[in-house]
C-alpha cells in the first residue's frame, strides 16, 4: 500500500532530514513510527500525502507514485490524523466538519449523511453529531477528529502522534478505537506503549534513516536499540 | 486577555444564534439578503435633513427583530464598538451647517444639527439591519446565497475563509496574551516595547496555524471551491417576503408617512 524507494527529504539543502529511505508497507498492515524529536516521523507522514516533496526517490501509495496528478487520489485513499486536532478541526460542528470531505469528493448528500451517522455510531460518538467543535474537550475533539478522517473511507490511514495530550482514559479509547480499524495504518508516535499495543510492525527512524524495521515485538523490547536512537522501553515493560 | 476571549465567545455566539430557530432564521438566505440590500438602500437614499422619515424605518427591524426573538438590545451590545464611529461620521455637520431649520425654545436647531442626526440614524439602522441578518443566517449560507446571485466565487471563498481566519487570529492572540500576562503581573495591556515583537509573533503564529488549517482542507479534497450548505429552495414564503418587503418599503419610501401622521395629529 505505501512505498518508499530511496527516498530523501532536506527542508534546507545541507540539513537532510530523510536519507535514502526505503521500506514498504503491505495492505492491513499496522505499522509503528518511531523515533526522537526531529527523526522525521510528521515529514514521512506528510511525504506520503504530498504535502511535502522528496528531493530524491519514489513514493507509492495505493500504486499510485505521488504526483502532483495523483494528490486527489492519492488524499481520498490515505487519511492523515494531525498532531493538533484544533487544526483539523475547522468548521463549526462535527457534522459539517465530518462532511467537508466527502463532499469535496462528490459524494451525495445522502451518502454523506449515512457516513456520518455511521462512522459515528461506530466509534460511539453520535451524541457529537451537532456539538460545536470549540465546547469539546481534548479528548472529544481528537475522536470528533478521527471520525473526520474516517468518513472519507479511506484505505490507509495515517496517524501523528494520535494519543498526545489525552488523559489515560481517553488514550485507551484511542487504543481501542485503532485496534479495532481494518485499514493499512502509519502511527507516528512517542507512546511506545500505544505503538505495542496497536502494531504489529515498528520502523525505528534515526538521523533521517531507517535504524530499524522489524516485529514490533522484538524492536520495542531491544533496550540497547531504543537508548541508542534518544528512546525508552516502553513502560509495561520496564519491569 | 478577558477582553479578546469575551470578543472570541462572542464572536462564536453569533455563530449559535445564525442556528435558532424562529420564522426569520426558516427563511431563504437569499431572501434575506435581498431585503437587507434593499432596506439599506432606502434608507440611505433619504435626504441628508430627513430626519422624520428615520422612526418610521426602524419600525422594520424592531418588528423583525421581536420575530425573530433577538433582543435589539444585543444588537447594540455586540456594536458597541462600531456604534461610536458611525457618530463620528457626521460628527462636524453641526459646526458647516448652521442654516437655522427651526427653533425649540431658546435652542436654535441648524440643518447641520439635523443631518448630522439623520446620518447617526441611517447608520444605526444599516447596522442592526446587517446585524439582524448576520445574526439569523449563517456565514456560510450567506456565501451559498451570493453565489446565486452569481457573485465570483473567488469573492465568497475569500469572505468565508477571512471569516474562518479571524476566530484562528483571536485564539493565537488570546493565548499569546495570556503568556504575557502571566510574566508581567499587574501590567495593564501589553507595553509598548512590546507591540512590535507581539505583532510580528502574533502574525507568524497565526499564519503557522492558517496553514495547518489549509493543509487540513486540502487533505479532504479541498481544491478551490467550498461546497456551500445545500440551501433550500425558495420557496413562496421567500418570494412573499421579498415582495412584501419590497412593497412595504418603497410605499414608506414614496409616501411621507411621518409628515400624514403628523398632520392627522395636529388636525
Amino acid at each position: 500500500m505505501i512505498s518508499f524507494d530511496h527516498v530523501s527529504f532536506a527542508y534546507e539543502p545541507d540539513r537532510p532530514v530523510l536519507s535514502d529511505v526505503s521500506f514498504s508497507i503491505g495492505a492491513g498492515e499496522a505499522v509503528g513510527l518511531i523515533g526522537a524529536n526531529g527523526a522525521g516521523k510528521s515529514t514521512l507522514l506528510q511525504l506520503i500525502l504530498g504535502l511535502l516533496a522528496p528531493t530524491a526517490g519514489q513514493i507509492l501509495v495505493g500504486g499510485l507514485p505521488v504526483t502532483k496528478e495523483n494528490l486527489r487520489e492519492i488524499r481520498r485513499k490515505a487519511g492523515l490524523l494531525m498532531q493538533s486536532s484544533e487544526n483539523q478541526l475547522f468548521l463549526p460542528t462535527v457534522r459539517e466538519d465530518m462532511a467537508f470531505g466527502p463532499r469535496n469528493y462528490m459524494v451525495s448528500a445522502e451518502e454523506t449523511e449515512r457516513r456520518i451517522d455511521e462512522v459515528l455510531a461506530r466509534l460511539d460518538l453520535a451524541h457529537l453529531k451537532d456539538r460545536y467543535n470549540h465546547k469539546l474537550s481534548g479528548g472529544e475533539r481528537r475522536m470528533a477528529a478521527i471520525a473526520v478522517v474516517l468518513c472519507l473511507e479511506p484505505e490507509i490511514l495515517l496517524m501523528d502522534e494520535p494519543t498526545i495530550t489525552l488523559d489515560p482514559k481517553n488514550r485507551r479509547r484511542v487504543i481501542t478505537i485503532t485496534q479495532s480499524l481494518t485499514q493499512t495504518r502509519l502511527i507516528a508516535s512517542h507512546d511506545l506503549d500505544m505503538i505495542l499495543d496497536t502494531c504489529s510492525r515498528v520502523i525505528l527512524l534515526a538521523d533521517g534513516t531507517v535504524a530499524a524495521d522489524g516485529p514490533a515485538d522484538e524492536v520495542l523490547r531491544d533496550r540497547a536499540l531504543l537508548e541508542a536512537h534518544g528512546l525508552e522501553l516502553p513502560l509495561r515493560l520496564q519491569g | 486577555m478577558e477582553r479578546l476571549d469575551r470578543a472570541l465567545g462572542e464572536f462564536r455566539q453569533m455563530e449559535e444564534l445564525a442556528v435558532s430557530d424562529s420564522p426569520i432564521h426558516r427563511l431563504h438566505p437569499l431572501a434575506k439578503f435581498l431585503t437587507t440590500v434593499l432596506y439599506i438602500l432606502i434608507v440611505v437614499s433619504y435626504p441628508k435633513y430627513a430626519l422624520r422619515a428615520m422612526p418610521v424605518m426602524a419600525l422594520f427591524p424592531i418588528l423583525l427583530y421581536q420575530i425573530a426573538r433577538i433582543p435589539l438590545s444585543l444588537c447594540f451590545y455586540r456594536l458597541r464598538y462600531i456604534l461610536p464611529l458611525v457618530c463620528a461620521v457626521g460628527l462636524f455637520n453641526p459646526f458647516f451647517d448652521r442654516t437655522p431649520a427651526f427653533q425649540v425654545g431658546a435652542l436654535t436647531v441648524t440643518g447641520g444639527m439635523i443631518s448630522f442626526l439623520t446620518l447617526l440614524c441611517k447608520g444605526v439602522l444599516c447596522l442592526t439591519a446587517s446585524f439582524l441578518l448576520v445574526a439569523t443566517t449563517r456565514f456560510d449560507a450567506l456565501c451559498a446565497a451570493l453565489r446565486k446571485l452569481h457573485v465570483p466565487s473567488l469573492l465568497t471563498n475569500l469572505l468565508l475563509l477571512t471569516y474562518r481566519y479571524i476566530t484562528v487570529l483571536m485564539e493565537e492572540a488570546s493565548a499569546m496574551t495570556t503568556a504575557y500576562h502571566l510574566r508581567a503581573p499587574g501590567q495593564k495591556g501589553i507595553h509598548i516595547s512590546a507591540w512590535g515583537s507581539f505583532l510580528g509573533q502574533l502574525l507568524l503564529r497565526s499564519m503557522d496555524r492558517a496553514e495547518d488549517l489549509f493543509r487540513a482542507m486540502q487533505l479532504r479534497g479541498w481544491h478551490g471551491h467550498f461546497h456551500y450548505v445545500d440551501l433550500p429552495s425558495f420557496t413562496a414564503r421567500d418570494a412573499a417576503y421579498v415582495c412584501g418587503g419590497a412593497a412595504l418599503l418603497a410605499l414608506v419610501r414614496l409616501v411621507d408617512i411621518a409628515g400624514l401622521v403628523g398632520s392627522l395629529l395636529v388636525r
